[in-house]
């Protein structure tokens, strides 16, 4: 049996509600708290899906160039959708980009003294963003964009409100405009002694749905909504709702009466929330009419969507990420003013390039070989080293020289150093010093050999084989028939070569050895 | 006697050098110099640190930390031949790099070599080779009989293609195909450098002196090196660059213009190019 229900629970208590929750905002250097001015909050509505930028201004009492920490987190399943700061009276928006790249450009630009502002993911509820340095008399003002639910209160559904009570300074000298999609209204209550907005329930029923959908630039439409019910530790599927995250609301009843759900599905169409009770089948319907074009519907489901990625490779997080446009571990917002964008574009220029590079196909070396050669009469041979934890290497020359070597995108430290085409013959070896980040030193060595004397050796034949003995070992023994028909001596476990006779009559045997000096043996008669 | 009579016809035309400029390496920021092209003031210089772009005075910026084996100049494009075997093609004068132009565009995008064709560039690699020729599509060969072996250096001369390896001389003809080594005439079958004088093919070899192709024999001609490294025919002369220095043919004999091993024997900016572990001299 299925019927449809309709009701709106009101057994839930609230928590603590917040949008954006401030932790901490500190000068780096001297660890002293900027004290809040002020915040004002502007608030979209659409069902159960709040859209909110807040700006914070802080006082900033520093005269020298002083870099502010910023902490904060954002409750589940909220998504932090933006950041910026203003540089002086110039807003400046953060992008989104790999976190490499972002830390490669932020550094690269700090070293100037200029002022870019970094934002990084700690984990799926915590941000951290610092800013240097803040230009002197210039309050310090950051904006943080947000899309979450509604507050579930026992009051009704509210709309968050930052919560600032970890800061030093002005909590209450806060404003808040909020817009609501008809048919929501909303009115002003006082809870708990503070001003809140309180959005109109969507149904006086015990048991309801609300919901909201965009349709997505890759054309799919994601839909976000809310479940009010009466039996919260029942389990709900949807039909016609595809790849459908689950979470309970940070701020609200922790209890499972009320469920929020993130999912997608293409065009338009109905969709069926069904639950088995006892004795019967419980659905509640509704139609997704995706005529609204967004982005904040699929951020909130990306975000479910990337707690649960856990295992996937680095790269598939970031472009992940970087399509719905929402922070990650692999990303980070980076904010540049315009005074230093042609700075910030030949930093990404650059960061592009040294990703080329480092795409670049890497030499095929054999397992665990350190050289690509060990044997050299002179040349430039190419050094390949794992040093495990350095985060620098460099080699010491036979002769005192040092050059540092480059790390590849496979984790080896190389580069090419000269062997003197007058370097006396001998072993040699190039030691390789490792320096951890804490500045401790470990070593390790390869060794070549100079060689420049041709190999000699004797030929015999006997039993149907020619035998050759080298006077030392070789890469490889080449027979020379009278036809002037050349083949390769076949290598025996003792050093030695042979080859049958039936081959034909050698006329000499060219001797090459490791450092490719070349010997000549002829045939004994 | 052929080496003196080959000397005394390259005579006939040849002006005396003159050195115009020499930097010791140290004044170059890769070190080791692997390659020069001259762009009017801008400077393109390669080596074992890597590929800068800049001026003699110093002022360099770094384009690739990857070390550099080889340079070459193709009209307006400068192409960069790095030891991981990867090109680079530059347009200094735009300030433009395009990475990695052959990776998609060939089976086996990397080289062991770039040699100079009609109309292009060829660039050896793994078995084989593929042309970059002006207004034309790549094309790329790689025939059966080079087997797994890298080409060194080439050239063509006629509707003869003569391909060096490390384990002999390849040449494919109208005629069909022929492998020169040890039993033809080569002391050593690493081929280092191929070049054409006056034509006639010469070929440089690692340990084995200098070879001249003469049909399908390679004969021993003079040289002052047995251990050569690079081969450059410019206006009529022979250059011959070694482990053990650099020298210019002249009529009455080898003449050496630069101490040390060669890193470079080149031609950029209408002067000839001699780089050694020592310096970088120019000359006209």
């Amino acid at each position: 049996m299925k019927r449809m229900i309709s009701g709106v629970i009101v057994s839930s208590l609230s928590l603590l509600a917040s949008a954006q929750s401030m932790e901490r905002v500190y000068n780096r250097d001297s660890e002293e708290s900027f004290r809040l001015k002020s915040h004002h909050t502007d608030t979209v509505v659409k069902g159960p899906m709040v859209k909110q930028k807040t700006l914070f201004t802080y006082d900033n009492p520093f005269t020298k160039l002083t870099e502010a920490s910023y902490w904060f987190g954002i409750p589940n399943p909220g998504v932090l959708s933006g950041f910026g700061y203003y540089y002086k009276d110039e807003f400046v928006p953060g992008i989104l980009m790999d976190k490499d790249k972002a830390w490669f450009i932020y550094t690269a630009i700090t070293s100037r003294n200029e002022d870019p502002g970094i934002m990084t993911q700690l984990s799926p509820q915590s941000y951290h963003a610092q800013i240097y340095p803040l230009a002197v008399g210039f309050p310090l003002r950051v904006e943080l964009d947000t899309v979450n639910f509604l507050d579930v209160t026992k009051e009704g559904l509210a709309v968050p409100v930052p919560n600032v009570e970890e800061l030093e300074g002005e909590h209450d000298n806060f404003t808040s405009n909020v817009v609501v999609a008809a048919p929501q209204t909303v009115r002003e209550v006082t809870i708990d002694g503070k001003k809140r907005s309180l959005v109109s329930n969507p149904s006086t029923d015990p048991v309801w749905v609300q919901y909201y959908a965009q349709k997505h630039v890759d054309g799919k439409t994601y839909v976000v909504g809310m479940i009010h019910t009466d039996r919260p530790n029942d389990p709900y599927r949807f039909r016609g709702l595809d790849h459908v995250m689950w979470a309970r609301p940070d701020n609200g009843p922790q209890d499972g009466s009320v469920k929020l759900f993130m999912g997608t599905r293409r065009g338009a169409g109905k969709i069926e929330l069904v639950s088995d009770a006892a004795n019967r089948t419980e659905v509640l319907k509704g139609v997704i009419h995706a005529n609204e074009k967004g982005t904040d519907t699929a951020k909130l489901w990306a975000h479910a969507k990337l707690q649960t990625m856990g295992y996937y490779d680095k790269n598939a997080v970031l472009k992940f990420s970087m399509k719905y446009q929402i922070p990650s571990s692999q990303t980070a917002l980076l904010a540049v003013p315009e005074a230093e964008m042609k700075l910030f574009k030949a930093k990404e220029a650059e960061y592009r390039r040294k990703q080329q590079e480092d795409a670049r196909r890497q030499r095929e070396w054999q397992k665990k070989q350190r050289m690509n050669w060990n044997n050299s009469s002179g040349g430039d041979p190419e050094i390949r080293i794992e040093m495990p934890g350095a985060v620098k290497v460099k080699a010491v020359l036979p002769d005192g020289r040092e050059f540092d070597l480059k790390k590849d995108a496979k984790g080896f430290w190389g580069g090419n150093f000269d062997i003197p085409a007058t370097a006396a013959e001998g072993d040699y070896t190039v030691k390789i010093v490792g320096i951890r980040a804490d500045g401790t030193t470990f070593e390790d060595s390869v060794h070549y050999t100079v060689d420049r004397t041709a190999p000699t050796g004797s030929i015999t034949s006997e039993k149907g084989f020619y035998h050759l003995k080298p006077s030392e070992a070789l890469a490889r023994a080449v027979a020379v028939f009278g036809s002037g028909e050349e083949t390769n001596m076949i290598p025996m476990s003792d050093g030695s070569y042979q080859l049958p006779t039936t081959k034909g009559r050698i006329v000499k045997v060219m001797l090459i050895d490791q450092a490719h000096n070349i010997g000549e043996a002829k045939c004994s008669p | 006697m052929f080496a003196l009579v080959l000397a005394m016809c390259m005579g006939a035309d040849q002006a005396p050098l003159r050195l115009v400029r020499q930097m010791p390496t140290s004044e170059f920021p890769c070190e080791r110099v692997s390659g020069l092209s001259i762009r009017g003031s801008k400077w393109l210089v390669g080596g074992m640190r890597g590929l800068y772009l800049g001026s003699p005075d110093g002022k360099w910026k770094e384009a690739s930390k990857n070390a550099v084996r080889q340079l070459a100049s193709s009209g307006a494009e400068d192409w960069v031949l790095y030891g991981n075997g990867s090109v680079d093609k530059l347009d200094v004068a735009k300030d433009q790099l395009v990475f990695d132009v052959f990776q998609g565009a060939v089976k086996r995008p990397w080289a062991a070599s770039m040699s100079s064709v009609p109309g292009g560039l060829s660039f050896g690699g793994h078995g084989g080779w593929f042309d970059r020729v002006s207004g034309k599509p790549i094309r790329e060969l790689y025939p059966s009989q080079l087997g797994q072996r890298e080409v060194t250096a080439q050239v063509t001369l006629g509707a003869t293609r003569y391909i060096g390896t490390q384990d002999g001389l390849f040449v494919f003809g109208p005629k069909g195909f022929k492998r020169l080594g040890f039993g033809d005439g080569f002391r050593d079958t690493w081929i280092t450098s191929i070049a054409v004088s006056r034509g006639k093919v010469l070929v440089g070899t690692y340990t084995g002196g200098l070879v001249e192709i003469d049909g399908e024999k390679a004969q021993q001609v003079d040289a002052p090196t047995s251990k050569i490294r690079s081969l450059l025919v410019r206006k009529n002369r022979l250059f011959v660059g070694g482990l053990d220095g650099v020298w210019a043919q002249r009529p009455s004999g080898w003449q050496k213009i630069g101490n040390g091993e060669v890193t470079c024997l080149s031609e950029a900016g209408g002067e000839l190019v001699v780089a050694t572990v020592e310096n970088v001299s120019l000359f006209l």
